[in-house]
């Protein structure tokens, strides 16, 4: 029954992350994915101060959209901001942008580029500079028509998901059964029928035997099951996961992992140490002690 | 009005990704070809260009108007 936890990396690139979790149950499957979208804590703007806005925007609207431009720092610095926020100093690590856009003759279109890196309330200007930047250069906040003007500085401070989905660090988390194809006695005339009916491309046919070529793209939908009895049986390994992980650029994939695994276990020890706490104070345990 | 900056439902960021999409529909292309080119894949994201209408140009020229 118990089966040793293991990890294993089945596809990796910037922003996405694949792999295989074995050994655990579905609650702590799902403890993962929840850590990863609402624990971890990121960086996003919180305060904006708006001195001019001549544009066809409300200045809430604007508000809301500079919070949701995702903001990439690197590890070094992430370091030192999730450790202040831990302790509860999120007002007072913060990093300051400044935006100044004026359209003269033709309309103009702001970008999260125009955004330009103030200040960090720690550390120097020059060690900062350039570890702090929106994710993308391009996404267009407000048009400007002729004569317009847009001067205004926002604050971005740590956050978590569960606050508001601004600071959540990924766009989808999820994982699935780990699927186990078994080919049983197929006829030869069943054979096509059951590759096309795949809507994952999961079997394929050749010379007159049936292959399940990528076991791992089954979503366990079960129609080749039910078109075509007989062929094949889907089943799948209750301790076995397939994680997807798609970031938003945020933080480096890897510090997003440790970093939700960290806070799950610092929660766990802190479940913990209240539990042995309260047992203790309770006029239940002298009982226990005579 | 103008593009959101993440998708409304998985929150992906999809603003960036608008101007490109706009202009090669324009030219003519099919919209799914340039969202696969574009890596927009669950249909959440993709209906948020599908279903966006840019109006901000059009209300820019109220603005200049006003001001002449």
């Amino acid at each position: 029954m118990t089966q040793e936890l293991s990890l294993k990396i089945i596809e990796l690139k910037d922003n996405f992350l694949k792999f295989e979790l074995s050994g655990v149950s579905p609650a702590f499957a799902n403890a993962l994915r929840r850590t990863l979208l609402s624990e971890v804590p990121t960086l996003a703007i919180d305060d904006v101060i708006i001195t001019v806005n001549d544009s066809v925007l409300f200045d809430e609207i604007l508000a809301h959209r500079l919070g949701l431009i995702p903001l990439h720092i690197d590890d070094e610095v992430y370091d030192i901001l999730r450790e202040a926020y831990e302790e509860g100093k999120r007002d007072e690590y913060t990093v300051s942008f400044v935006l100044d856009v004026e359209a003269i003759d033709r309309p103009v279109m702001v970008y999260s580029g125009h955004l330009k890196f103030q200040a960090a309330s720690f550390g120097s200007l020059s060690s900062m500079l350039a570890r702090i930047t929106p994710v993308s250069e391009s996404i267009p906040i407000v048009k400007l028509a002729p004569g317009q003007r847009l001067a205004l500085e926002a604050i971005a401070k740590m956050g978590t998901g569960k606050e508001h989905a601004k600071w959540q660090p990924v766009a989808t988390v999820a994982y699935k059964y780990k699927p186990k194809i078994r080919i049983l006695n197929p006829k030869p005339e069943d054979l096509q029928k059951c590759v096309d009916i795949c809507p994952k491309g999961v079997l394929s046919a050749e010379s007159g035997e049936l292959k399940v070529v990528n076991e791992l793209e089954c979503s366990l939908c079960r129609e080749c099951e039910e078109k075509c009895p007989g062929v094949v049986k889907i089943g799948w390994d209750e301790r076995t996961f397939i994680f997807t992980v798609e970031s938003l650029g945020m933080i480096s994939m890897r510090k997003l992992i440790y970093t939700a695994i960290d806070t799950l276990l610092k929660r766990g020890k802190a479940f913990i140490n209240e539990t042995l706490k309260t047992i203790q104070t309770s006029p239940l345990s002298e009982n226990l002690n005579t | 009005m103008i593009i959101p900056v993440r998708c409304f439902t998985c929150g992906a960021l999809i603003g960036d990704k608008w101007l490109e999409y706009a202009r090669r529909v324009k030219q003519g292309e099919d919209p799914k070809r340039v969202l696969d080119d574009l890596e927009v894949k669950r249909y959440c994201c993709r209906r948020m260009f599908l279903s966006h209408v840019e109006l901000i140009d059009e209300i820019l020229l109220y603005e200049e108007a006003e001001e002449e």
